[in-house]
């Protein structure tokens, strides 16, 4: 556990599911935020945290399981992304299996970040894991469906990106004019090819 | 009762404190450079304290269709009669000023708040920086009694960071020590220091870190830059300081090309 500015803490993340971290925020007094990546969790305080390990531990490692049922979005995707014959030659297959293989994952949420209503998803099949481009791109579109290391992601909008792209989604679903970012921490992703 | 625009140069926005506590949706506080500024605005003419006001950096000129109170951030309150205007801009030394209208600023919450996330069109006034003949709406009550503002600290409080064992082993001093400037590339995502460097072996690739306000992360070339509002809630550089919360509204008023005087925090 360490400090991580004057109002959090910083603990690895373990097996904290979306659910326990959900809770943590009534678990532990005076803790009004928290956030995830692959391997940390941070907890943010109203003030000066005065929390101990084990009470930290101990809300982390959750209680009755959650009732609530995974929310699963099914993103309507093109697959005609500029990198998707480069990756399949990469990964030494057809480009339609390799569509085929990105969609045929139910991606798990694994922690957001990077930009306005992007999230990591986890799931990504092992022979398409590969390292981002070499040259990372200035400009990628809005709703391209890329894929980098271990994971999946959409970028909501334009941006710089590093990441191999495969496609892009039809609708920009992704970030809400009034709701705000859509994918929350623990939330299931498909993707399925549009007519 | 309106306030029309009639010129506006910069980042010009609608602000209110921000959105709080929503970092584990994605979203950080995307609210005003500086809360505690526009919260003395606001009491200025007694308004909430979180009522949304504007964020001038860079040139405001804005009309009143109807009479109307305004107070600025230099702590002084304006009565306009109909189609008098008000020109804002930073003072000298500043980097933002706020123009507060008694009623506050109405657009749509987003969020539970009205202040704009630039970086994700969200929010505020259309989700971006005001323009010429934009038409803003103002409640019409307040419920305080006005008060006089007060002046913030300036001294700049620094915390130790979590990666500092990646850099020299003096680092921490040498940004403690080094009274650097704000850089004119410096915006609500985050703020460059110019005339300090902090070197580090940036070769090797570290997952992706939690990110808040504050944070001080330190870019390849070994610019720090200080995470501001709109910050990304993750980030892959490493973190050697935090500017303490305390101090978070001070620092963002240090104006462009001003020097920063940092202090050891607690």
């Amino acid at each position: 556990m360490k400090p991580f500015g004057d109002r959090g803490i910083v603990v690895p993340r373990g097996s904290a599911t979306a659910s326990d971290l959900h809770e943590v925020r009534n678990r532990l007094p005076g803790c009004v935020d928290y956030l995830l990546t692959e391997n940390e969790v941070a907890l943010i305080f109203a003030e000066r945290p005065r929390v101990t390990l084990e009470e930290v531990a101990a809300a982390l490692r959750g209680g009755a399981a959650s009732v609530t049922p995974d929310t699963t979005h099914s993103f309507q995707a093109r697959y005609n992304g500029e990198d998707l014959d480069a990756v399949a030659s990469q990964c030494g297959m057809h480009r339609d299996d390799l569509v085929a293989l990105h969609m045929s994952v139910t991606y798990r949420v694994a922690f957001l970040g990077f930009m306005p209503g992007f999230a990591y998803l986890r799931g990504l099949p092992e022979p398409l894991v590969l390292p981002r481009r070499r040259t990372p791109r200035a400009r990628v579109p809005a709703m391209s469906i890329a894929i980098g290391g271990p994971y999946t992601g959409v970028y909501p909008f334009e941006s710089a990106g590093g990441w191999h792209l495969l496609g892009q989604l039809v609708a920009p679903v992704l970030f809400d004019e009034e709701l705000g970012p859509r994918l929350r921490h623990g939330d299931c992703v498909r993707f399925v090819e549009a007519r | 009762m309106s306030l029309r625009v009639r010129v506006s140069t910069g980042l010009v926005t609608v602000q209110d404190i921000g959105r709080s506590h929503m970092l584990h949706r994605g979203v950080p506080r995307a609210g005003a450079l500086s809360p505690l500024r526009l919260m003395e605005t606001n009491r200025l003419l007694g308004n909430d304290d979180n009522a949304a006001a504007i964020e001038v950096v860079g040139r405001l000129s804005v009309e009143c269709m109807r009479a109307c109170v305004v107070a600025t951030s230099d702590g002084r309150v304006h009565e306009l009669t109909p189609g008098a205007s008000i020109e804002v801009e930073p003072p000298a030394n500043a980097r933002v000023a706020y123009v507060a209208v008694r009623g506050g600023i109405e657009v749509p919450r987003r969020m539970g708040s009205r202040s704009t996330w630039l970086a994700a069109n969200y929010g505020g006034f259309q989700g971006r920086t005001l323009r010429r003949d934009d038409v803003l709406d103002v409640g019409d009550s307040t419920r305080h009694a006005p008060t006089r503002a007060s002046e913030l600290a300036l001294a700049v409080r620094l915390l130790r960071g979590p990666d500092e064992s990646r850099f020299a082993s003096d680092a921490f001093e040498t940004l403690l020590k080094s009274a650097p400037r704000i850089s004119a590339s410096s915006n609500r995502v985050a703020t460059r220091l110019d005339g300090v460097s902090l070197p580090y072996d940036a070769t090797r690739v570290y997952p992706s870190a939690p990110m808040i306000e504050g944070a001080i992360e330190v870019l390849a070339d070994g610019t720090p830059i200080v995470l501001g509002p709109e910050h990304p809630i993750t980030g892959g550089y490493p973190v050697i300081a935090f500017v303490a919360t305390e101090s978070l509204s001070a620092f963002h008023t240090i104006g462009v090309s001003s020097t920063v005087s940092f202090e050891q925090g607690a």
